[in-house]
């Protein structure tokens, strides 16, 4: 009976020792994962660090359960790869920051190279004199004139416009509009008619101005409409130009009254010969009779009839010199 | 009737098989999920300790110690969602993916 608690306690005291033993295995195990940690082991070793640490909480689990055999056995797997940790770790230990000299400070200049009153500080170009406005630098030479500067001109030599970089705008008919406002680029034309030809709409003949588009009233009025003021425009110069008296002659269709035609008629050349001289003709050159339906020109049984029938005319009544 | 007898045989045994197999399945994904994100070349540390630590779990509760194969399978899982957090924060990956890669996409 004693020689059993004799060796019971034997197995105490050896069991005792061992698991003091692996704690110190442990500590010292511990000690290496701190150090490799230190030399950033994390990045140079991390298998080794992992299973270092991995193993070595396994085993303090075991210690902890009184299991001394499975704390060694994980020991001895932390143990070696704690040291490679570390050995990897002092290899590739973290790079020297090498601390840079201190930047000098910046010094400020507060001499004035160009003399222009500015310092070369807040000169932008301190070795050209410049006025203030324009911090320190010249005005900008504009050759032709044109308000776009030289250093922005692409045409420096021609004036030209600022929105199409100081070159002038193209112009391939060269009537003096430019092809971006010209509605027709390649016939010269006026810029009143925005540089298209003038449509010839009227012919002078000897004994008359035909026209080639009929005037256009409101209907049973004396209104024109705006679709006539380019035909009644050349009549305008046609008259001026030829220097002769005009009569303007109003005819209507046979549809309605006659007195009303002739009177509608009459009202029509009237409103003719107001326009025209508004225009700048004469008055005393023109004269405005109303013929009513009393002289057609195609048959009022047809619709195309009557719309010729309704019309103006002017004749020439006499060349003055 | 079935229910009755699985409450029972759950309070009789103990639900621990159960939670820790769980539990270390939670963790098998989660790893699985950060080798797919490339997880072993940019975040080798958590990886690693993902993979001790599930293999230390398996290990546990073939010894029946179900309470601790299940802490340290969730330990696991912790460090295999780091590791694909840090694969996402490099800009790689994003762990959600599939695990499932092609050869060119490995390269």
């Amino acid at each position: 009976m004693t020689r059993a608690r004799i060796a019971a306690c034997c197995c105490l005291l050896v069991a005792c020792a061992a698991g003091q033993a692996s704690r110190k295995r442990a500590d010292a195990v511990a000690a290496d994962i701190r150090a490799a940690r230190e030399q950033n082991a994390e990045a140079c070793a991390p298998q080794e660090l992992a299973v270092a640490e991995a193993n070595l909480r396994f085993a303090q689990t075991a210690l902890d359960r009184g299991d001394s055999r499975r704390a060694d056995a994980h020991l001895e797997s932390a143990a070696p790869a704690a040291r490679d940790a570390l050995a990897k770790a002092k290899t590739c230990a973290r790079p020297a920051v090498a601390q840079a000299e201190p930047a000098p400070a910046p010094r400020v200049s507060t001499t004035d190279a160009d003399g222009d009153g500015i310092p070369d500080v807040d000169d932008l170009c301190p070795d050209v004199p410049g006025s203030p406005e324009r911090r320190g630098c010249p005005l900008l030479t504009d050759r032709d004139r044109d308000g776009v500067s030289d250093d922005i001109d692409r045409c420096p030599d021609t004036p030209g416009a600022r929105d199409n970089f100081g070159c002038p705008w193209p112009d391939r008919d060269a009537d003096g509009v430019a092809d971006k406002d010209d509605r027709c680029p390649d016939e010269p034309g006026s810029p009143e008619n925005q540089g298209c030809p003038q449509k010839v709409l009227i012919v002078v003949r000897k004994d008359r101005i035909e026209l080639k588009q009929q005037i256009h009233f409101q209907p049973n009025r004396a209104v024109i409409l705006s679709d006539s003021y380019d035909v009644l425009g050349q009549v305008a110069q046609a008259i001026e130009a030829a220097n002769v008296a005009i009569r303007i002659e109003g005819h209507t269709d046979n549809v309605g009254k006659r007195k009303e035609n002739l009177k509608l008629s009459q009202a029509r050349a009237d409103a003719v010969k107001e326009y025209l001289v508004q225009q700048g003709c004469e008055a005393t050159k023109l004269k405005a009779v109303g013929f009513g339906q009393k002289r057609p020109i195609a048959s009022n049984s047809t619709r195309a009839g009557r719309t010729l029938n309704r019309r103006v005319e002017f004749r020439m009544e006499e060349r003055k010199n | 009737m079935a229910r009755r007898g699985t409450i029972l045989a759950c309070l009789l045994l103990g639900c621990g098989p159960l939670t820790a197999t769980s539990a270390i399945d939670d963790a098998d994904r989660a790893l699985v999920r950060a080798r797919a994100a490339d997880s072993e070349r940019y975040a080798a540390y958590e990886t690693a300790l993902a993979e001790l630590y599930l293999a230390k779990a398996r290990e546990e509760q073939g010894y029946a110690q179900y309470g601790e194969a299940r802490s340290l399978a969730s330990e696991a899982q912790r460090f295999a969602n780091a590791a694909s957090r840090k694969v996402a924060d490099r800009g790689g990956e994003p762990a959600s993916q599939s695990p499932k890669r092609t050869a060119v996409q490995q390269r």
